[in-house]
């Protein structure tokens, strides 16, 4: 066996060993001391916002569960498709915006054909605006295809050939077997369109990997069905692409891949749909400063019940003018209460709202309850449940609510007696008897050491990993 | 269940072992440049009739790299193939290395695409011994009618603002064009791009006149000048055809 192969198998074996349960469990826990408490969950809830752009959306959203996580060692559940769960599809306007963006895909095609060149350069401009919003909607392919495609018949027939390029090489990228019929259009528009077609071929597709949790989501691309999660390899070419998966009794998961090459995973966290009428008095209470009555706090616990979060952060997105005005509402379910809601102003420089979101994130000092116990703060309630240290930091969903509202606890967790009295702040762990090797950085410089040095020798054993040198190809001369 | 002792010993003995993989896998590696020599062979089906662009592909798991050579690839009485020797330097070592080939004539468009072949995977490291490789071409359904523009017209240089040029190839008497697209054209590489050949013609039973029209544009594809001439394809007529354009 060549050495680089026996080298990249002891590297797995090495990899294995370190990924193996077995030894993590291996780590000695000290006699009579509980285990540790897991990290609680938030679930940020995003209300319909019909004026502020879905990829806006999106970072906002990712943006306040990365500080969430950061600030408060929180687990935090954050997307648009959350509130789709919730809230259902048809609040958010999407079905009318989908047929709009048809309906102008369609009178452009028409204008085109009918030698209307600058009205269909105008209404599939604004068909490209609407299908930046409703894009991750569509389940059926071409529409895409068909905007960029005329899109790009109408620059070519105006002279604007780089435009046109650009045009076409999207279309082709969401429309694999896309192809112009010389009898329908003259040889310098099909040339323009096969020259566009092997610039984009002539660069490697990314080869994608689709994954949902849970499993067996349908995934669209760009309108197409490609198959069902988990799916491997699939070529993407470079450009902007829309991603859509739908599982049944879960809300649609969409995403909106930007400009580019795409990544090589696109994983989804699927969110199971809200079996309880639309909360509709959810979105006033939002942006309300008055305190919750009874029956909403209700509504409140039903929910982080049904979706076994310890708290919901209820965000309200709107736009004025350029400015992106968020409003925050936080109900933390142990102790219960309900904040007043607050509205900010994050501009309108969207590189700027990282920044200020961090801000806003800090002032959520309620969540301060929630860190889990050992990281100075108090401890949990009393019936609080304790999950097992294994469990990711995305909740495990899906269970219907107990009578009460609260999550069934679950048969394999471990309950943990707290005393009922609000404890002391714990001081840190055992300061006498704490040892290196049960620190977490000892755990991680060694995790990162044995994955490293494996992934760099099986890289090396398979030659993916470039070697020094060069080699050269010579063609041979012919007779 | 394992001691503290155990799991101490075991996760240094792990980081160690990790460290000297890193250390070793480096050091086994020296900057060496390997050779892959490729014999281009036909199958018997002319895929090489009316080639003037040559794309070679090398596929490996870190992308692909393509290079282009343009000329006139085949002998006009016999058909066969025929090529200098091109070399293609800095090619980064990988595992299931491919070559591909590929056979164009002049045009850019899918119709000029006349043949392909790919090679068996190979995996290319620092120290590999010099490899022989063989691709077999085999000709695409393209037919072999061939014209060619030799030389340039007398007054071509004449137009400093060409950037691309189109053609259309038409039998005598009839409206629609055979072939009509781009020719692979490209100024800032070479101001003359002839010969110019157009391939996956019919040949007739008969000898028939080919009209030949080609139309120059500059940059914002406004026409600038155009170029007509006539070529006589199947029956005794030689193929490949040439043209002269006036």
């Amino acid at each position: 066996m060549h050495i680089r192969v026996r080298l990249s198998l002891v590297c797995a074996l090495l990899l294995g060993l370190a990924l193996d349960p077995g030894l993590a469990a291996a780590r000695p826990a000290k006699p009579g001391k509980p285990p540790k408490i897991a990290r609680a969950q938030v679930l940020v809830i995003p209300l319909p916002a019909q004026d502020v752009p879905p990829p806006l959306q999106d970072q906002i959203l990712a943006s306040i569960a990365r500080h969430l996580r950061e600030q408060f060692r929180v687990g935090a559940v954050a997307g648009r498709s959350v509130g789709r769960a919730i809230f259902g599809a048809e609040t958010s306007g999407m079905e009318e915006a989908v047929e709009r963006f048809k309906a102008s895909v369609r009178e452009g095609r028409s204008a085109y054909d009918t030698i209307k060149i600058q009205r269909a350069i105008k209404v599939l401009s604004d068909a490209r605006e609407l299908g930046s919003l409703v894009g991750p909607e569509l389940t059926e392919p071409g529409l895409l295809t068909q905007m960029h495609l005329y899109m790009g018949l109408s620059w070519l027939a105006t002279g604007k050939n780089e435009a046109a390029a650009a045009e076409f090489r999207q279309a082709i990228t969401m429309g694999d077997e896309l192809k112009l019929d010389p009898r329908k259009f003259p040889p310098d528009v099909v040339g323009a369109f096969e020259k566009a077609k092997r610039e984009l071929r002539s660069g490697r597709p990314a080869q994608v990997e689709f994954v949902s949790k849970p499993a067996g989501a349908t995934v669209y691309l760009d309108g197409r069905r490609l198959g069902v999660t988990p799916l491997k390899d699939q070529p993407v070419y470079p450009g902007y692409h829309f991603v859509r998966m739908e599982l049944q009794d879960h809300a649609a998961w969409t995403l909106n891949l930007p400009d580019g090459v795409a990544p090589g995973s696109v994983r989804a966290l699927m969110t199971p749909l809200w079996t309880g009428q639309p909360p509709e008095r959810l979105v006033e209470a939002a942006i309300s400063t008055e305190p919750a009555d009874e029956s909403m706090l209700a509504l409140l616990r039903l929910l982080s019940g049904f979706y076994r979060a310890d708290a919901l952060l209820l965000v309200s997105l709107s736009r004025e003018d350029q400015a992106i005005h968020l409003g925050a509402r936080l109900f933390v379910s142990r102790p219960e209460g309900l904040t007043p809601a607050r509205l900010f102003n994050l501009g309108s420089r969207p590189e700027g709202f990282d920044k200020k979101l961090k801000g806003i994130v800090g002032t959520l000092k309620q969540l301060d309850g929630l860190r889990p116990a050992g990281a100075g703060a108090r401890a949990p309630e009393p019936d609080a449940v304790a999950r097992p240290e294994t469990e990711p930091e995305t909740p495990v969903w899906a269970r219907p609510p107990s009578a009460a509202g609260k999550p069934e606890s679950d048969p394999g967790v471990r309950a943990v007696a707290i005393p009922t009295e609000q404890p002391p702040v714990p001081p840190p762990e055992d300061d006498e008897e704490a040892v290196w090797y049960e620190s977490w950085w000892f755990w991680t410089i060694a995790g990162v050491l044995v994955v490293g040095g494996a992934t760099v020798g099986a890289l090396y054993g398979t030659g993916v990993l470039g070697e020094e040198g060069s080699w050269t190809l010579v063609v041979q001369p012919n007779q | 269940m394992a001691s503290a002792r155990q799991v101490r010993t075991g996760g240094r003995a792990a980081g160690w072992l990790a460290l000297a993989l890193l250390v070793g896998g480096s050091a086994g590696c020296g900057s060496e440049v390997s050779e892959v020599r490729l014999d281009l062979q036909e199958d018997g089906s002319s895929p090489c009739m009316g080639a003037a662009h040559l794309v070679f592909q090398v596929l490996s798991s870190t992308g692909v790299k393509e290079f282009h050579e343009f000329g006139e690839f085949f002998r006009a009485d016999t058909s066969a193939c025929v090529s200098g020797e091109f070399r293609f330097e800095g090619l980064d070592f990988s595992s299931s290395v491919q070559l591909a080939v590929k056979v164009y004539d002049s045009t850019v468009d899918d119709l000029g695409i006349l043949a392909m072949g790919t090679s068996q995977p190979l995996d290319i490291h620092a120290g590999s011994p010099t490899m022989q490789l063989v691709v077999t071409l085999a000709r695409t359904d393209a037919r072999l009618g061939t014209i060619r523009i030799r030389t340039a017209p007398a007054d071509f240089y004449q137009y400093a603002n060409i950037d691309h040029l189109l053609f259309s190839v038409t039998p005598e008497g009839e409206v629609a064009p055979l072939r009509s697209g781009y020719f692979a054209f490209a100024p800032e590489r070479a101001l003359d791009p002839f010969p110019l050949l157009v391939s996956n013609l019919p040949v007739p039973a008969i000898t028939t006149q080919m009209n030949v029209r080609v139309d120059a544009q500059d940059a914002a594809s406004q026409p600038v000048h155009t170029w007509t001439g006539a070529a006589y394809l199947g029956g005794a007529a030689t193929n490949p055809a040439d043209v002269l354009l006036q």
